[in-house]
């Protein structure tokens, strides 16, 4: 709590946080969802906003305002697991990496280089292609983390070169750690900041890559997400025939979600710079 | 006649904790009159204030570092200068010409990435427009390397191909090329081994008896200050506490913490038993009212607890604070 | 005559340097050999880069020796396999470092590595018994309360310098590796760290490998000397014999290198600064042949061996 409390006095986290929050209030709400997503024609179609359809209804049936809290709920739990899994196998790498040093250190490093130069995107179409109706959004979570573990892997490696060098690793050695005591204990603590703010990028993109592969109708569409609400919107040429209420929700939606997860980042990686933890570290304690 | 002096000098570092304002006092009333051409030397105990106070000494005061009250005078062309009062334009016009500074842990001056003739043209060409570059660039750089027995070809190398004595030697050099009248040097000798650190002081002896320059240097090293400064400062928390001459203060310290430094110090040839002063130094946030000193004094009255003593002058050149000698209080 | 707790035989230490291409074989520490007896602070001195370090990491067992053996209590600790027996001697032999800002993790409370400590070595749980970590506080003019729930950046460098040695007396060691203990903090800590050396092996017979370029507080706190140079030992005996009177010319050149806190003894000569140490490390023979004053034409090419003179051990052809 006193880190929240801490983060809220910065503006921008502020604002992000509240966005965010709101967001997932609304994704909370899909629980409540009076409506089955998957069926069409339960609502009159292409109504305006309304007391009645706060954010209209679309042509294919669908209560507008229900279906965006479903997306949402979707995106997000997409974005969570690529950003954890990825994480999972990032940390797990560049620790051993970086601590093993020599062939393995070679080994896995050439393995994440591969990871880093591969064409993303292409690989994605080809497998949204051949799995479509099977890709559920845990399934495209864990697709996405295969593709969003090697930078961040790479950034964890060299951390850890560096703090095997610092003289605290010898006492901790002299202490009579173990080795797996030596990595949870002393060189977590450094790695744990790089990856929450990569986290937030990680889920950046994560989001960002689900909707252009739904626009681009690769995706399972039978599943509301941001993208597939685009999708279907576009298809329905909503644009063109004045239904801006559909075509804007999931884009507005997405905006925000960006830049809440922008202005997330940004604050949490300054919040965690070691450097100012440190003199946080240090300074918070002279109160007393 | 002094080329630089303060009066009255208080910089505090301004501490947020919380939403609460703290006072690290740091430099806390310091009256300094440092001469032409001698070499100054300022000692002390590790967080009393030494780098800040020669940090304020060349203006360079950023957040959180505030300086609270009195002046740091330049003299410049007979006249005093006050630098608190002069715009950044003029300040960055004297910085590194008329004074320079050599920072604790000085590695930083040098880019790392690049090689070392890049860091002298950069600092050359930030001061002097250069227009024939072998003229007036490449011939002055190289005379002055070899004036000062370092072999030019370092200008080829990356900082991190040299070693740290070189290393510090070269900081020295690029501190000294525009011929500055005053030189600041903070420990520059002490992450290096004593072959090492005779190099460098003996450079910085020679930068000194060639330019006829002023030189005030920190350190905690004693032996350094008994071989090459002319006047020493002691200082204890934030204050000044005795100021004399070299001779003086080995020879007849005053102060009893000066006593506790200078007893206390190994030499060869000597195997007596010696205890540096007990305790620790206060807090700098929360300094004891008084003396600074009295709560590790033996020698300590209720005066001491009661009131600052002033540093005035005891005998001719020699100054303490300490109510052992005179009873000048500094007035809060 | 107290028994031999330590010694090193022949310890010899190649690190291959320079880039891919242009590799070449850099003998860092060259056939060192010395012993330590109980209860003896033993001092390994010399400038930057003469292997010191390395010296004391093959020691520690953090980095492998390329030949030699050091017998530890007459076992020779090269061949120890077995888990136990190394955690014994982990026990047995502990150490200090040279930077007391970076002996700590900055993000962690200090107190945990005294914790750790007792519990990995002595099996000894915080929550049962503090006994071993207050003594070894109190060892070093410390509290617990005074290190409670605090992290490195509040401490002093002479307080954690302090903490550092408490840690490594928790395990009541025989032997305390220290290394540079004392460049980094100013006169008046230096000496409360070396008077606690000289305390803990009066009063416990610890024995202490004080490894510095500081040669007064050497003279003041050891029984014994090492002057190394260049992966080399080229002077070694009692203190008193070695630095009163120093045979080998680079001892000679190093005590005259020390700035002495007298004025009436300032430096009267000059210093030559050398070739670089890379090309030092690569010389045949002598290494200081490049700075002797007395260098011979047999030095530059011979292997020098060492020569026993009055008690003292000298590296140099001129005592043959
Ligand atoms: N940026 C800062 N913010 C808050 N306090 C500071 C800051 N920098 C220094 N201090 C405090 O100011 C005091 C004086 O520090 P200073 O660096 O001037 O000491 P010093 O005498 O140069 O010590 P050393 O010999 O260790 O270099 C110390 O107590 C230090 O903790
Ligand atoms: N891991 C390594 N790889 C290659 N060379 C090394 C390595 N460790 C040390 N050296 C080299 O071995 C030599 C001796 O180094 P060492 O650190 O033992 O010296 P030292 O006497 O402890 O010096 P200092 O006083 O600077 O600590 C140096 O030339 C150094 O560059
Ligand atoms: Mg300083
Ligand atoms: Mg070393």
């Amino acid at each position: 709590m006193a880190v929240l409390r801490e983060l809220l006095r910065d503006g921008k986290f502020t604002f992000a946080f509240t966005v965010m929050s709101i967001l997932i209030i609304l994704a909370i709400l899909s629980f409540f969802s009076p409506y089955d997503m998957s069926i069409w024609n339960v609502v009159p179609r292409d109504m305006p906003p309304s007391a009645e359809y706060i954010l209209g209804t679309n042509s294919k049936g669908q209560d507008v305002f229900w279906e965006m809290t479903v997306a949402i709920k979707n995106s997000l739990i997409m974005a969570v697991i690529a950003a954890f899994f990825s994480r999972l196998i990032a940390i797990a790498v560049g620790l051993l990496a970086g601590f093993k040093g020599g062939m393995t250190d070679r080994t896995l490093m050439s393995i994440n280089d591969s990871f880093i130069v591969l064409p993303v995107l292409p690989i994605l179409i080809l497998l949204g292609a051949i799995l479509k109706e099977r890709l559920n959004m845990i399934v495209l979570g864990l697709i996405l983390a295969i593709f969003g573990w090697a930078w961040d892997a790479r950034l964890i490696r060299s951390q850890t070169l560096s703090l095997r060098e610092r003289e605290f690793t010898n006492t901790a050695m002299l202490s009579g750690q173990k080795v797996y005591e030596l990595i949870f204990k002393e060189y977590l603590p450094f790695v744990i900041p790089i990856v929450s703010a990569t986290a937030i990028n990680n889920m950046f993109w994560a989001v960002g890559m689900e909707v252009t592969m739904a626009i681009l109708g690769l995706s399972n569409l039978t599943i509301p997400t941001l993208g597939t609400m685009m999708h279907w919107a576009i298809s329905y040429q909503a644009m063109l025939l004045g239904y801006w209420w559909w075509i804007a929700t999931p884009v507005v939606v997405s905006v925000l979600l960006f830049v809440s997860l922008y202005l997330l980042s940004v604050s949490v990686s300054q919040y965690l710079d070691p450097r100012t933890r440190i003199q946080r570290i240090g300074t918070a304690k002279v109160v007393k | 006649m002094s080329v630089l002096n303060t009066e009255g000098l208080k910089a505090y570092y301004i501490i947020d904790v919380l939403g609460e304002k703290r006072y690290v006092r740091a430099v806390d009333d310091v009256d300094l009159e440092i001469r032409e051409n001698e070499i100054y030397g300022i000692a002390g105990e590790s967080g009393c204030g030494k780098t800040t106070l020669i940090k304020t000494l060349f203006g360079m005061v950023e957040p959180p570092l505030n300086v609270m009250d009195g002046k740091v005078k330049y003299k410049m062309n007979a006249e005093y200068a006050d630098i608190f009062a002069m715009d950044n334009k003029r300040m960055r016009e004297i910085r590194w010409e008329y004074i320079s500074y050599i920072p604790q842990g000085s590695m930083s001056v040098l880019n790392p990435v690049q090689k070392v003739r890049y860091s002298f043209e950069h600092f050359i060409k930030a001061h002097r427009r250069i227009r024939n570059k072998e003229e007036e660039f490449i011939k002055p750089v190289e005379r002055h390397l070899q004036a000062l027995g370092l072999p030019v070809q370092i200008l080829d190398s990356y900082p991190h191909q040299l070693s740290g004595g070189m290393r510090q030697r070269v900081t020295v050099a690029l501190a000294t090329v525009l011929q500055p009248k005053i030189i600041i040097a903070d420990e520059p000798t002490t992450a290096l081994d004593v072959v090492m650190q005779r190099g460098v002081i003996q450079l910085l002896k020679d930068v000194q008896s060639s330019l006829k320059n002023t030189i005030i240097m920190v350190t905690h090293d004693m032996g350094i200050h008994a071989n090459i400064a002319d006047r020493i400062g002691i200082m204890y928390a934030g204050k000044m506490i005795e100021e004399a001459s070299t001779e003086e203060i080995f020879g007849n310290p005053l102060h009893p913490y000066t006593q506790y430094l200078i007893g206390s110090l190994p030499k060869i040839g000597d195997k007596s038993y010696k205890t540096s002063a007990p305790g620790a130094p206060p807090s700098l946030i929360n300094p004891p009212e008084g003396c600074r000193f009295y709560p590790r004094c033996d020698r300590a009255t209720d005066e001491c607890k009661a009131a600052i003593p002033k540093l005035v002058e005891i005998e001719p050149g020699h100054k303490a604070a300490c109510f052992l000698y005179s009873g000048v209080k500094e007035d809060e | 005559m107290s028994s031999k707790l330590i010694e090193v035989n022949g310890l010899t230490k190649v690190f291959r340097v320079g880039s891919l291409f242009s590799r070449v074989r850099l003998t860092a520490v060259d056939n060192v050999s010395f012993d330590i007896k109980d209860a003896d602070i033993y001092t390994l001195a010399g400038e930057s880069g003469s292997g010191k370090t390395t010296v004391s990491r093959i020691i520690l067992g953090l980095l492998e020796a390329s030949e030699g053996e050091i017998l530890y209590k007459g076992k020779n600790i090269m061949n120890i396999k077995s888990e136990r027996e190394k955690k014994e001697f982990r026990k047995d032999v502990q150490a200090i470092f040279q930077n007391p800002f970076e002996t700590f993790n900055p993000l962690r409370t200090v107190e945990n590595y005294l914790y750790e400590t007792q519990k990995n070595f002595l099996g000894v749980d915080a929550s049962d018994s503090i006994d071993g970590i207050e003594q070894a506080l109190t060892a070093v003019g410390l509290t617990l309360d005074d290190v409670k729930e605090k992290y490195p950046s509040e401490f002093s460098g002479g307080q954690l310098q302090r903490i550092s040695i408490a840690r490594a007396l928790i395990t009541q060691p025989s032997l305390l590796i220290a290394d540079e203990p004392v460049s980094m903090v100013d006169a008046s800590l230096r000496m409360s760290i070396v008077n606690l050396f000289k305390e803990l092996k009066d009063r416990y017979g610890l024995s202490v490998l004080y490894i510095t370029h500081d040669l007064a507080t050497a003279y003041y706190v050891s029984d014994k000397i090492a002057i190394m140079f260049r992966g080399n030992i080229v002077e070694k005996g009692s203190v008193e014999k070695v630095l009163d009177s120093p045979k080998h010319p680079y001892t000679k050149m190093l005590k005259e290198s020390i700035a002495q806190p007298d004025p009436r003894d300032k430096w009267d000569s000059r210093v030559d600064l050398h070739l670089t140490e890379r090309e030092e490390y690569m010389l045949k023979g002598c290494k200081f042949a490049g700075r002797c004053p007395h260098v011979m034409e047999r030095c530059r090419t011979e292997e020098i061996p060492d020569f026993d003179i009055d008690g003292v051990t000298v590296k140099c052809l001129l005592y043959q």
